[in-house]
């Protein structure tokens, strides 16, 4: 008799663990699922968003993926680490404000599940921690969707409405301070991706990389205005000549 | 009255934005991606009313019209909460004011996508203000020449006699620095700079003034743009180079 009942408690007991266990699987699983769900929907968006706005996925923030987002449907729990009520973007960051995930080196099961989920495209082993914190860049792959003549084509307009602003239209304007400060300003340096290297040359400083960059798109703003295609430009071509 | 006060402050409390809460933060987001739209929608309007009106708005209130951005009650409607969280459009120039207020600019998150150019083709941030980009090459003309003059419209010429040179319209012509006199009891132009037809302003026939030291001196002949064909009133023809004015024989 008294053994019956310690076996039967035995028994309970034995399931009520057994349960347990394969409960807190079946959540690593889902969460180990989840993890890469959310890569690809932030990947995806990203996707978007660059062939929208002409932008590298790499540049795209967590607040335009936010903007972008629909309003309901419980879209905030792809950018967080878990479906708990009290999470936010504060307390409970995946993707963080650059718009790359970030899991910290105590989330093995999910550093793991994102590591197989990206194997393939990157070299997962080269990613290493960082105040005990992972980082993942999202949308690596694509790249090449951005068209960087464009943005170049938009600085150029805009630093020529810039000058025509600060030369044609302020009177007893200093022209080269106003040309330098505008230059300075609206050179779009990360879309001058070439190495800017003259002959025999093998490497060159920071600081005149951005010297290479501002002459340059000195140059380009001096072919535009050349054209003369608006009265604008007919005048500040005349003004900014002998300075560009 | 201390009830009430302790009533509206935790009204307020209640109704204050949390940044880190996804809802309201998207909200907001959503705001400033509209806030930006309209600001681009008054960028057009402004052109739009430069090549309608020949003239440049005086406010935005010029633009709160029927025809280009409706009434500012319906223009904002689309804000969740405009009042509370961004500032009024207001107009000078070519330029609106910046819209976040300190609420807003506090985070340095959202002034960066306020400011940045994901949203913008028309407008573009420098100084703590808007700019807009003129697109179409007439209204380009049109600003140039108002603010080279000093002017913020072109009126239509007189039609009585005047001797005060005035750039003005008629008859779909432009004419810079016009006087008239009476003809036969006709009242008929007397001298200006030039006179061009509004759809012949970049290449010509433009035609100029004969006094030929003016050609170097006026400082509004710098407007034309390469390769443009002129006639002086005498029927002389000329051609805009780089250098100047040059004469064809």
């Amino acid at each position: 008799m008294l053994g019956n009942i310690w076996l039967s408690s035995a028994l309970i007991v034995t399931a009520i663990f057994s349960a347990g266990a394969m409960y807190n699987s079946y959540s690593d699983i889902q969460e180990a699922k989840q993890i890469q769900e959310h890569y690809t929907i932030i990947s995806e968006i990203k996707t978007l968003l660059a062939k929208q706005y002409n932008k590298n996925p790499q540049d795209i923030t967590r607040d335009e993926i936010i903007a972008h987002l629909p309003k309901g449907g419980n879209w905030e729990k792809v950018l967080l680490l878990d479906r708990n009520k009290d999470s936010n973007l504060s307390n409970k960051e995946l993707v963080n404000k650059d718009g790359n995930f970030e899991i910290s080196q105590d989330e093995k099961l999910k550093l793991l599940a994102l590591k197989a989920k990206l194997k393939n495209i990157t070299d997962v082993n080269a990613i290493t921690a960082t105040n005990n914190k992972y980082t993942f860049e999202v949308g690596e792959n694509n790249k090449n969707v951005v068209s960087k003549d464009i943005d170049i084509e938009k600085s150029i307009n805009i630093a020529i409405h810039s000058l025509a602003q600060d030369i044609l239209y302020t009177s007893n304007a200093n022209k080269t301070t106003a040309l330098e400060n505008i230059v300075e300003k609206f050179t779009p340096y990360e879309e001058l991706y070439f190495d800017f290297l003259r002959n025999a040359e093998t490497s060159i400083s920071e600081e005149e990389l951005k010297n290479r960059k501002k002459a340059y798109f000195k140059s380009k703003i001096k072919e535009k205005l050349y054209k003369n295609e608006s009265s604008i430009e007919t005048r500040l071509y005349k003004e900014l000549e002998s300075l560009l | 009255m201390k009830i009430i006060f302790i009533f509206l402050l935790s009204v307020s409390f209640l109704f204050a934005l949390d940044l880190n809460d996804f809802n309201d933060r998207q909200k907001i987001l959503q705001d400033i991606k509209k806030v930006v739209q309209n600001e681009e929608s008054i960028a057009r309007a402004y052109e739009k009313y430069i090549l309608e009106n020949y003239a440049i708005p005086a406010n935005i209130n010029s633009l709160y019209t029927t025809n280009y951005l409706g009434t500012s009650v319906n223009f904002l409607s689309s804000i969740s909460d405009f009042a509370s969280n961004f500032n009024s459009f207001s107009l000078t120039q070519n330029k609106i004011s910046y819209s976040l207020k300190d609420v807003l600019e506090n985070d340095s998150e959202i002034k960066k996508l306020y400011e940045s150019n994901t949203f913008r083709k028309r407008t573009y941030f420098r100084n703590d203000e808007i700019h807009f980009l003129l697109e179409d090459v007439f209204a380009k003309h049109l600003y140039d020449l108002m603010k080279s003059s000093n002017i913020s419209v072109i009126n239509d010429c007189p039609i009585v006699v005047f001797t005060t040179p005035v750039n003005c319209k008629e008859d779909n012509h432009i004419f810079i620095e016009l006087t008239k006199k009476l003809d036969g009891g006709l009242v008929v132009p007397n001298t200006y700079l030039m006179s061009y037809h509004i759809d012949k302003f970049k290449t010509g026939p433009i035609i100029i003034t004969d006094d030929t030291s003016k050609h170097i001196t006026e400082s509004a002949f710098d407007s034309i743009s390469k390769g443009a064909l002129l006639y002086d009133i005498n029927g002389v023809k000329y051609l805009k180079t780089l250098d100047g004015i040059e004469v064809l024989k």
